[in-house]
C-alpha cells in the first residue's frame, strides 16, 4: 500500500478511484481469483496450477462471445480449443490423483478473465494504481474476513484435511513466518513496480505474451526449491495454453 | 544499459524481470502454507 502510494505521488497518478461500482466490481473477481489461486498452491504443481490461471484469455473470449456477441474469428476460435484441449491434459478429469480442488485454478482463470473485461470495457480511464490500491487493499480486508469466518464457522475435520490452505481460521505462527512473509511481501512489491513500468512501456495486448513467463519462472523456481516437476503430460498441456494465449494475442494485436 | 532499448524492448525486458519475481515470490508461499490459510497470507502481506 505504501509503495503505491509513493508511486502514486512519484508519478502523479491518483491512487483513489473515481469510477467506484466498476473498480469494486474489478476487485471482486480478482480477488476471488487470487483467493482461489493462491489456495490450491500447496495441493499441486504451481506451475499446473499456473497453467489454470493462465487460461484467464480463453475465458476473456468466451464471456466476449456470449456475454456482449462479439465475434472472435477463426484463429481466436482455434485457440479455445488448443486452450481448452492443454486444460484437460493437465487436469486429467477422471484420473487417480484428480479432485475438484483441481478445478479452482481454472474458475479462478474464469474469475480473472471477468476482472480483465471490467478493466477493458469500464476502467480505461481510471488510474492503474487507483484499481491496484483497490484490489491491495480488499484482498486483506476479504482475507480477514474469510479467516475470522473460519474461526467462528468451521468447515468439516474432512475438508479441512484435503485443503488446509484453504481452509484455516485464524492461528498463531512462528516468528520465521513474519521473515518469509517479508521476503515474500517485497518479491510482489518489486513485481508490481516492475510491471506497472513496463506496462506504461509497452503496448498492453501485446505484453501480455511476456506474462507467460510466469509459467517458466514458477516452474523454474518449483523446481530449484521443491524439487517439483509437472509430469510430461502435464508439460504438454502447459504448453497448450501458452501457444492457444500467445494466439489470443497476436490476433488481438493483428485486429487493433 | 536497458537505456540503450527502445521502450518497447525495455517494457518486455521489465515485465518479464518483474513476473519472474512473482514466480519466485509465490513458491515461497509453501513455506508458509503449513503455519497459516490463504486468508490470513493475504491479511500478512
Amino acid at each position: 500500500m505504501i509503495m503505491v502510494a509513493l508511486l502514486g505521488r512519484l508519478w502523479g497518478l491518483a491512487v483513489v478511484p473515481r469510477h467506484w461500482k466498476p473498480v469494486l466490481a474489478r476487485t471482486a473477481f480478482m480477488v476471488t481469483s487470487m483467493l482461489l489461486y493462491f489456495g490450491v498452491m500447496p495441493m499441486m504443481p504451481i506451475a499446473e496450477a499456473g497453467a489454470g490461471l493462465f487460461t484467464s484469455p480463453i475465458f476473456v473470449l468466451l464471456f466476449s462471445s456470449i456475454l456482449f456477441k462479439e465475434r472472435i474469428g477463426w484463429r481466436r476460435i482455434l485457440a479455445v480449443i488448443i486452450g481448452s484441449a492443454g486444460v484437460l491434459l493437465v487436469l486429467r478429469p477422471g484420473s487417480a490423483g484428480f479432485t475438484v480442488y483441481h478445478l479452482l485454478p481454472v474458475v479462478a482463470g474464469a474469475s480473472y478473465a471477468m476482472g480483465s473485461l471490467i478493466t477493458y470495457r469500464h476502467l480505461r480511464e481510471e488510474s492503474p494504481l487507483a484499481i491496484l490500491m483497490s484490489f491491495i487493499v480488499s484482498i486483506g480486508i476479504v482475507g480477514a474476513f474469510s479467516t475470522t469466518g473460519l474461526t467462528l464457522f468451521p468447515v468439516s475435520d474432512e475438508m479441512r484435511q484435503q485443503a488446509p490452505f484453504l481452509f484455516s481460521g485464524w492461528q498463531s505462527v512462528e516468528g520465521i513466518f513474519w521473515v518469509w512473509i517479508a521476503v515474500i511481501a517485497a518479491g510482489a512489491s518489486v513485481a508490481l513496480s516492475l510491471m506497472t513500468r513496463a506496462y506504461q512501456l509497452t503496448k498492453t495486448s501485446y505484453a501480455a505474451i511476456y506474462e507467460y513467463a510466469y509459467l517458466l519462472s514458477v516452474g523454474f523456481f518449483g523446481w530449484l526449491f521443491w524439487d517439483i516437476i509437472p509430469d510430461m503430460v502435464s508439460i504438454a498441456g502447459i504448453a497448450l495454453i501458452i501457444m492457444a494465449g500467445v494466439v489470443i494475442v497476436l490476433a488481438q494485436s493483428r485486429s487493433e | 544499459m536497458l537505456s540503450n532499448l527502445s521502450p518497447a524492448s525495455r517494457g518486455a525486458v521489465l515485465l518479464v524481470a518483474g513476473i519472474s519475481i512473482f514466480g519466485f515470490s509465490d513458491n515461497l508461499t509453501l513455506l508458509v502454507s503449513d503455519q497459516v490459510g490463504v486468508g490470513l497470507l493475504h491479511v500478512s502481506r
